[in-house]
């Protein structure tokens, strides 16, 4: 095999060095065309034949951009393969000396090589071009196919030949492409050859990335190349073929291409996001708005039966896209290409939710699952969690989803924003006063049906406790110290829907639920200990969770069966146990505060608290439950799993001592009434 | 030196692409722009306008746009000279570089430097004849002003013959 050498950073610095060059003559050669075309528009005999040089320097800007950047390339390849190479630490002269080898065609993949003379690119890709037609029109061998897609391959990401090869093709002449495939098919079931085709068509696609790549529309974050974005406007791909691209719609062209083909381009093929979401809205438009079963293409072959259904692979495109996932969720799609639709005033997350075709196809549910997944966990928060809003309220108020692979990716979209759930618990209570709001609760009701229906999966149901003792957590680090209250109302609201909406899925009670449940409980459970851990004045439960959240951190991460130590504990299965297993450790959670936090009391007032709660039985137990070896008046509360039997009586009684009942009760209250006030609005709606 | 010319560009070492390997080492490349030679090259400037006068017929020339395009030209021609002197001097920096890949380079930069050297001649060239067209405008300008401010001419300089008067 052949190979190249050479010192990378050398390379590297001449690419850079050539384009600087490049960028200045740029300049000046758009200033020639601009002064040269003023000249041009003069009748002055005086005038002497003025040519075409422009013409010829922007060109040769063009050409030299294009050298530079195979240079770039060249070098980008070795550093690719020497991941290590730009950390080690390297003296000038060993810089200097160093020179790398590497296989050639390891060169092209892993710096995207193409042709150092861009007149070379233009000729092979028209010459590629016509050899692609004449064989649609005379047939093709398998050998011969694999002739064309290796000439492919070597220009696949070169943005010259990617250009010229795409208009030259035109639409149609892409869509095409895998159907020159189809033909050239070497026989057998798909089996056989697993991924013949898929290989064979990938480097067409990938000209085609590259080529949308060379658009001045394609945003910056988008660009596989950055050194595109600097492209001469006449060397890049046109709009027009992007809206002819984008707007193809041929479902029942037998005589190909169809939107099979189109599809199979536009899944091998990474488009930038803002032409994948124009590609899905026009492909996806018809299935959504009637409710339509899927199909697959006749012929699976040597595409495979999972790539044998258009829309899913155009979702598939979608799925690997996550940017272009939450763009397209969120719009309302014109609904261009739907018979009998004018438009659409629904966007295409609740399109998505509420299509139900007659037969169910898991793998359709995956594939939906994955684009749901990407607009709910993208980071772009503010278009997220308005997405999120329109899922509560679009399951909620149809009271299902019609695909069983969506329960878990909604789950963890819960999860992602049980923030959003919660505040849902605040909002206005129906006004004693007056006439009551009817519609006042129904972001409440909408919560609380859509969490039931994700309490039917057990994936589901472990997500959302999860999302709840991440709630709690933050809860605890946004304290400022002014008391546990708030809090502890935020978390006891949460819990109220969450817990409702379990009991009301009436569902078994499995083990994996259970050990969500236990595992939610463990988790409030370990608050107490944060907040007692480092009694220092001034301290708010935000600076205890950053020095104690250590084992809460581990929960979360061990969360649900696979975290759970022994057995599930069954009394979990009555929703009455774990409600007031939570009450339970809140209260626990604010006697903790109260001590660590604000400091209400020395350790030794909440000892004698404690013995005179204990009264008779005190005598004779240990009832010291702080840290060992400790003195003074704030000593840290041993975590509970740490205390001895006796330890942890006496902390209980403490929590039930008139010192903590006096100090908490309003807090305590207002969680534990929070949480019942959603209980008992859910219950009487 | 021709009035209206300056000079403005001295020209260096033909750009070469290629591993320079030593002295004997001669590219295959080497001389294209075929402008090695140590020539001094003068860029062109526009001249004065020459105005017309009351009553003269004006000689159309369109001097803002001209000299927009010699300024640009002459500067495009400049920078093209010194950026090929530029790429000269880099390219023996990357002299480690070999394989096929560096031979298409190798090929593509002998095209391109080739056309460089010659279209920096040509914007020169087309510089220099934008500042003849204008010169030949103030010409026929002056020719016009002299005619406009001449009062009208007898139709024949000799005298008539006459009476008593000698010819």
């Amino acid at each position: 095999m052949a190979s190249s050498s050479a010192n990378p950073f050398k390379l590297g610095r001449y690419s850079s060095d050539g384009l600087a060059l490049v960028a200045t003559l740029k300049t000046q050669a758009e200033a020639v065309a601009g002064a040269l075309a003023g000249l041009r528009g003069s009748g002055s005999p005086y005038l002497p034949a003025l040519g075409e040089p422009d013409a010829t320097l922007t060109d040769l800007v063009g050409d030299w951009h294009h050298l530079d950047e195979f240079a770039g390339d060249v070098a980008n390849a070795f550093f690719q393969a020497n991941r290590n190479l730009g950390e080690r630490p390297l003296s000038p002269q060993q810089l200097d000396a160093m020179v790398l080898s590497m296989g050639d065609e390891s060169i092209l993949r892993l710096g995207h090589v193409g042709y150092a003379d861009r007149d070379a690119a233009i000729a092979a890709a028209s010459q590629l071009t016509q050899d692609i037609r004449a064989a649609m029109e005379d047939g093709v061998s398998a050998d011969e196919l694999d002739g064309l897609a290796d000439r492919a391959t070597r220009g696949q990401f070169d943005p010259a030949f990617a250009v010229t090869f795409v208009e030259g093709m035109g639409v149609d002449g892409m869509g095409r492409i895998p159907a020159l495939i189809e033909a050239a098919w070497p026989g057998g079931e798909y089996g056989d050859n697993p991924g013949w085709g898929q290989d064979r068509l990938l480097p067409f696609a990938t000209i085609l990335t590259t080529a949308m790549d060379t658009r001045a529309a394609t945003p910056q974050i988008d660009r596989h190349d950055p050194d595109n974005q600097n492209l001469a406007d006449g060397d890049r791909l046109g709009e027009e073929w992007v809206r002819e691209f984008t707007n193809f719609w041929q479902p029942d062209e037998f005589d190909q291409p169809n939107n099979l083909h189109y599809s199979l381009l536009v899944k091998s093929a990474a488009l930038p996001s803002d032409v994948l979401v124009d590609v899905a809205n026009r492909q996806l438009d018809y299935l959504l708005a009637h409710d339509a079963t899927p199909t697959g293409y006749m012929n699976g072959i040597p595409w495979g039966i999972e790539d044998s259904v258009a829309e899913i692979n155009i979702l598939d495109a979608l799925g690997a896209n996550q940017d272009a996932s939450l763009d397209w969720l969120g719009v309302k799609n014109p609904g261009d290409g739907t018979i009998y639709y004018p438009g659409r005033t629904a966007t295409n997350m609740e399109m998505l939710l509420r299509y139900s075709p007659n037969t169910i196809d898991p793998v359709l549910g995956d594939a939906l699952a994955a684009v749901v997944d990407n607009g709910l966990q993208h980071w772009d928060s503010a278009k997220s969690d308005a997405l999120f809003e329109i899922v509560v309220d679009t399951v909620g108020d149809q009271d299902e989803v019609h695909f069983d692979q969506l329960l878990p990716t909604l789950g963890e979209g819960a999860r992602t924003h049980i923030d959003q759930l919660a505040d849902r618990t605040h909002e206005v209570m129906p006004s004693s006063v007056g006439d009551a709001d009817e519609n006042a609760q129904q972001g409440l009701y909408n919560a609380h049906d859509f969490l039931r229906v994700l309490m039917t999966d057990d994936e589901a149901a472990n997500s959302v406790y999860r999302g709840s003792l991440e709630f709690v957590q933050a809860a605890l680090s946004s304290d400022t110290g002014d008391g546990f209250g708030g809090e502890s109302r935020q978390i006891g609201g949460l819990m109220g829907l969450v817990t409702e909406a379990d009991e009301n899925a009436r569902v078994d009670a499995t083990e994996a639920r259970i050990a969500a449940r236990q595992s939610f409980l463990d988790g409030v459970g370990l608050v107490k200990d944060v907040v007692g851990l480092v009694p220092v004045a001034g301290q708010t439960a935000s600076s205890a969770i950053s020095i104690g959240s250590f084992a809460l951190d581990q929960a979360i991460d061990n969360f649900g069966m696979s975290g759970l130590e022994g057995a599930v504990d069954q009394e979990y299965a009555n929703m009455a146990n774990v409600r007031d297993g939570i009450r339970a450790e809140l209260t626990s959670a604010t006697a903790a505060y109260e001590y660590g936090v604000k400091g209400t009391w020395t350790s030794a007032e909440v000892i004698d608290a404690t013995n005179a709660a204990l009264g008779s039985q005190a005598p004779g137990m240990d009832t010291d439950f702080f840290a060992d070896g400790t003195t003074g008046d704030r000593r840290p509360i041993k975590p509970y799993a740490e205390m001895s039997a006796d330890e942890q009586r006496a902390y209980n009684e403490w929590l039930n001592s008139d010192p903590v009942g006096d100090a908490i009760s309003a807090d305590r209250t207002a969680a534990g009434q929070r949480m019942d006030e959603v209980i008992d609005s859910l219950e009487h709606r | 030196m021709r009035p209206g010319l300056t000079l403005l560009i001295p020209y260096g070492s033909v750009p070469t692409c290629g591993p320079i390997r030593s002295a004997s080492n001669v590219s295959p490349f080497a001389g294209a722009g075929g402008c090695g030679d140590g020539e001094e090259r003068m860029a062109a400037e526009m001249p004065a306008r020459v105005e017309a006068v009351a009553g003269a017929t004006v000689a159309e020339f369109p001097w803002a746009g001209a000299a927009a395009a010699v300024a640009a030209l002459n500067t495009a021609a400049s920078t093209l000279g010194t950026q090929l002197d530029a790429r000269s001097t880099m390219l023996p920096t990357i002299v480690d570089w070999e394989g096929a890949y560096r031979h298409e380079f190798d090929g593509a930069c002998a095209r391109i430097t080739g056309t460089a050297s010659g279209l920096k001649e040509t914007l020169a060239t087309l510089a220099s004849s934008i500042v003849s067209g204008a010169e030949g405008a103030n010409q026929a300008q002056r020719s016009h002003n002299q005619a406009a401010l001449e009062p009208d001419a007898p139709t024949s300089t000799r005298r008539r013959p006459g009476r008593n008067i000698p010819v």
